[in-house]
């Protein structure tokens, strides 16, 4: 019965008293238990929780009170973002025990909005990763090809959503961590403008890149969903309120660059992506081409900054404040059999990262890629001056085997190509599957304008 | 190289085998060597950008205050490893 439901369809019927909350949830454990077994999508559930609260919708419905926006809508949590009570193992063994004490900013307000929370989803170990692969606990395989990877790092949260295990999901978006596993899942996936959405309670990777957002079953629950989760947080003082009024614009104008559309994308996906912006064209967008001339130093650029931020931000697990502990000899010996826990993509990063900050080398790499990081924001900047939007397809590649890039970071790193740039430059970028096949199309905007990044992604929306 | 990898795992805290040290490092040198393409850019006069957002320090008087949940405060002890009624215990540093 969730198959052909959005979350629009979902409040009507329950609503219409066609199905009850709980009966609904009963059913949909029922199947995630019996289908997640092969897909691999949650960490852990929350049945004994959920049925709890989707009693207490059910009592609303009965007494016919007013219900909130999202009452009894179910929805899964990747696990790097806290929710009282359940555990948030972030996919690494370090947290493996960890229980979360408080919720989430996001969660918070989904709560308040009725939403119920179904389960906690895989992730590369502490959202390091584009396949899912490096989560310490287990292997989510793609629901559309079981052979092939979800993408990742939020591959439990797009595979969720894919396979009807929830109407949506939350994950985290770093470096294309929301867009990529949602286009290789065909799903729709927002990362917002960075500091749109409270990061209180995300577990940090990389604190001036994290940004959290929905994933989605197409563009109007997303920005349901969005609507809900946004806005200023006294908890993070990095969150603004979005002010920004959206013009209806009688003509808009879409920038491709020619830099995307080189070497290295395979022809499928650049076969998709022009037929999708035909379709666009049918529809009264305008079209042209435009260049972000440091597209090709973007990667670079993102890996120096991302470790750089990480490596900082994961001195935190000294085994002494949460998750497991390996007792050593002195601190230093404590610290260090402790951090053994990590795994290995989170070490290799946590090294770079602390390597490039080192004495002697953070003008050559640190500063470097700071000022880089200027450049390519400036690119963007220039770009919105002549045009609305972006479009990029979201990943060069199509979603590639279990197995196949993990002993290769670099190839890892390349999937990446298109997506991190948007996070370099603090954008609102969103994935929506296109042609039915698992590629996404990138519409990216100016700071804030996810309105306008909605209005022209729902043109191509499926009912 | 290996000895400077051994200095930045040890900066890192993170314990290492022997073994595995060649492996890492490996990996490490061809990231590295991947990174290293920034230096193709003339960046003289180009100011760095640390931060997406034009934000201004968060400051308030360095006070103490009650932390005011009970609640709370209970749960964020139990995660910790070792603790005797309000006090945590952690290793000598010095």
């Amino acid at each position: 019965m969730i198959e052909n439901l959005t979350i629009e369809n979902f409040l009507e019927k329950l609503k219409n008293k066609e199905f009850s909350a709980k009966e609904f949830f009963e059913k949909l454990f029922e199947k995630i238990e019996k289908e997640d077994k092969e897909t691999g999508a949650f960490l852990s559930l929350n049945r004994k929780g959920a049925l709890k609260e989707a009693q207490k919708i059910d009592n609303l419905i009965s007494k016919k009170e007013k219900l909130p926006p999202l009452a009894g809508v179910p929805c899964a949590i990747k696990d790097n973002v806290l929710v009282e009570g359940l555990k948030c193992t972030a996919g690494s063994k370090i947290l493996e025990n960890y229980v979360a004490p408080f919720d989430a900013t996001v969660i918070k307000k989904l709560k308040e909005a009725g939403a119920i929370v179904v389960g906690k989803t895989n992730l590369d170990e502490f959202a390091m990763g584009s396949s899912t692969e490096y989560s310490a606990f287990k292997i989510t395989k793609n629901p559309h090809d079981h052979e092939k990877v979800p993408g990742g790092s939020s591959g439990g949260s797009s595979a969720a959503v894919a396979k009807n295990f929830s109407l949506f999901s939350l994950g985290s978006d770093t470096g294309g961590s929301i867009r990529q596993p949602a286009a290789f899942c065909k799903v729709v996936g927002l990362k917002p403008t960075y500091g749109a959405v409270s990061r209180f309670g995300l577990i940090a990777f990389a604190s001036s890149l994290d940004q959290i957002g929905p994933l989605t079953k197409n563009v109007r629950d997303c920005e349901l969903v969005f609507e809900i989760i946004k806005g200023k947080d006294i908890l993070d003082s990095t969150s603004v309120e979005i002010e920004k009024k959206f013009e209806e614009k009688k003509e808009i104008k879409v920038g491709i660059p020619k830099e995307y559309l080189v070497e290295g994308i395979e022809p499928k996906v650049k076969e998709a992506f022009d037929k999708a912006v035909k379709k666009f064209q049918e529809k009264g967008i305008k079209f042209e081409e435009i260049s972000l001339p440091h597209t090709e130093y973007a990667l670079p650029c993102y890996y120096i900054v991302a470790c750089a931020e990480a490596s900082s931000n994961l001195a935190r697990y000294d085994g002494l404040r949460y998750g497991n502990f390996c007792e050593g000899v002195d601190a230093f010996d404590t610290y260090s059999k402790t951090r053994r826990l990590f795994g290995k993509e989170v070490k290799r990063r946590i090294i770079l990262g602390t390597f490039v900050l080192s004495a002697g080398y953070y003008e050559a790499f640190y500063l470097k890629a700071q000022k880089v990081r200027r450049k390519i924001k400036e690119d963007f900047k220039k770009a919105f001056e002549k045009v609305d939007l972006i479009f990029t397809p979201v990943s060069p590649t199509l979603p590639f085997k279990i197995g196949e890039k993990i002993t290769d970071p670099l190839k890892m790193y390349l999937s990446d190509l298109f997506t991190v740039s948007v996070n370099l430059a603090g954008l609102p970028a969103i994935s929506i599957p296109i042609e039915n096949l698992p590629v996404g199309l990138q519409i990216i905007g100016d700071s804030f304008s996810e309105a306008k990044i909605f209005r022209v992604a729902k043109l191509y929306d499926r009912d | 190289m290996e000895k400077n990898f051994e200095r930045f795992a040890k900066l890192a805290k993170i314990y290492f085998e022997k073994e595995e040290i060649a492996d890492f490092e490996k990996d490490f040198l061809k990231i590295l060597e991947f990174v290293r393409k920034l230096e193709e850019l003339n960046l003289k006069d180009v100011k760095p950008l640390s931060h997406p957002l034009d934000l201004e320090n968060v400051e308030r008087e360095d006070k103490s205050k009650e932390f005011g949940d009970e609640k709370l405060k209970e749960k964020l002890k139990e995660s910790f490893c070792e603790k005797k009624g309000d006090f945590l215990k952690v290793k000598k540093i010095l």
